[in-house]
């Protein structure tokens, strides 16, 4: 696993000006929370949007050009090597989001434990998992991509992503439709938002775990058949 | 000896059309297996195939060895290297120290598949070494360099199956040859010396 991962970090899975994006929104997030220590979410949600087109590195259409060769044709299994690849997608993003967590804690924000190990840590979690799931056979970005489409999309037709009529139905019943919501806009983890059904967001972790374990294990059959570069 | 590689009754399908039908193939320790065979014969499939990164749709590939793991290298080609890693990062995973740090898409094609092959053919353990069409793009110089790594590979007891449609530089690098028609694959009796080329030739005509 640490073989594969460093491979990885020596492939380079993010461009540069991506990275140099999250540098600035670390920044911007630290100085606004430095300020307002209240404002916490603002770099957050920041971050949570760019790890959407971060984490959708592609894994398929890289193997199919031959640059992971080297790494599929040793000993580390299919699923340990497309592990590392998700933990490589997700790193700079998450070491950007801890770093603003632990400022937010240093200045006592009331949001940064929230940020650290509650339902903010869920959100990036979320985030993390889908945008690298969803992008494993497409190209780099294009999960983000899509899933801001689909966001924007709820926003322009004016749909609750929280429907006030949800709190008033059976509890295991707004359980699932507010799992759902936390699944399709995490931001929602954010701020202030309509209160969750409890248990909401961990059922959200477990659909997102079983999904993300899915597209791990059917590494395994996955066609590394060699194509052309466009 | 037992094989080292094998290939039994392997079948690959794509789009509906059967680019390997039930092929059968061994390659031993010490054997560099030369893989000729027509543009689409399914030449690359079969490496890939044997490098365990296509999965066939039927059959068996076994690579065995007496006591611990099996090692496996393959090349692709000089396509199949990154073209925004530098000489120097990529040389890192392979353990070789270069301080070159144009990135490889930088490069010309033929020191891409030099560096390529010198990654690959590189110091450490190997029991199992695919290359395919390795002489493309490379110079004589680096051809000659290239026919002289598979020679001191083969001595160390590695297995190599190697595809190429340059018959000149197969045939002074490997020990037998393989003809992959139709999805099948044909041992291919041949003569040492001069006389090798020529059959080889003759094959692809008689096709």
């Amino acid at each position: 696993m640490l073989r594969a991962l460093r491979f990885f970090f020596i492939l380079g899975l993010h461009p540069s000006y991506a990275l140099a994006l999250l540098a600035a929104i670390v920044v911007i997030g630290e100085w606004t929370t430095r300020v307002t220590p209240g404002e916490l979410d603002t770099g957050l949600g920041m971050l949570l949007f760019l790890q959407m087109f971060l984490v959708s590195t592609g894994f398929a259409i890289p193997a199919r050009q031959g640059h992971f060769d080297p790494l599929l044709t040793s000993a580390e299994s299919r699923p340990r090597v497309a592990a590392a690849h998700c933990l490589a997608s997700i790193a700079p993003g998450a070491a950007g989001w801890l770093t603003l967590a632990i400022t937010g804690l240093a200045v006592g924000s009331p949001a940064a434990w929230s940020a650290l190990i509650g339902d903010r840590m869920a959100a990036l979690v979320i985030v993390s998992a889908i945008g690298w799931t969803a992008g494993f056979l497409l190209p780099r970005g294009a999960a983000g991509v899509i899933w801001i489409a689909a966001l924007v999309t709820l926003l322009l037709t004016h749909t609750d992503v929280v429907p006030a009529w949800s709190l008033a139905m059976e509890r295991s019943v707004a359980v699932l439709i507010h799992a759902v919501t936390v699944t399709v806009c995490p931001f929602v983890l954010l701020g202030v938002h309509p209160p969750l059904a409890n248990g909401s967001v961990p059922i959200a972790l477990c659909v997102v775990g079983t999904v993300w374990w899915f597209a791990l294990t059917s590494t395994r059959r996955l066609d590394v058949y060699l194509v052309d570069r466009a | 000896m037992s094989a080292r590689l094998e290939l039994a009754g392997v079948v690959k399908t794509y789009d509906g059309q059967r680019v390997l039908d039930r092929a059968w193939l061994l390659v031993k320790p010490g054997e560099a297996v030369g893989l000729i065979g027509a543009n689409g014969a399914g030449k690359t499939t079969m490496l890939r195939i044997a490098a365990g990164l296509v999965v066939p749709d039927a059959g068996l590939v076994r690579t065995l060895k007496a006591n611990g793991r099996i090692s496996v290298r393959y090349f692709g080609g000089e396509r199949t290297l990154p073209p925004a890693v530098s000489r120097k990062r990529w040389a890192r995973w392979f353990g070789v120290a270069d301080q070159d740090r144009r990135l490889l898409g930088r490069l010309s094609r033929g020191s891409r598949q030099l560096f390529g092959l010198q990654m690959t053919l590189a110091r450490g353990d190997a029991d199992v070494i695919l290359l395919d069409e390795p002489w493309e793009g490379l110079d004589p110089n680096g051809a000659a360099w290239l026919t002289a790594r598979v020679d001191e590979w083969r001595r160390r007891g590695a297995a190599l199956l190697i595809s190429s449609h340059r018959l000149h530089d197969l045939s002074s690098a490997c020990t037998r040859f393989v003809l992959l028609q139709d999805g099948r694959c044909r041992d291919m009796d041949t003569a040492d010396g001069a006389d090798r080329v020529v059959q080889l030739e003759q094959v692809f005509s008689r096709r």
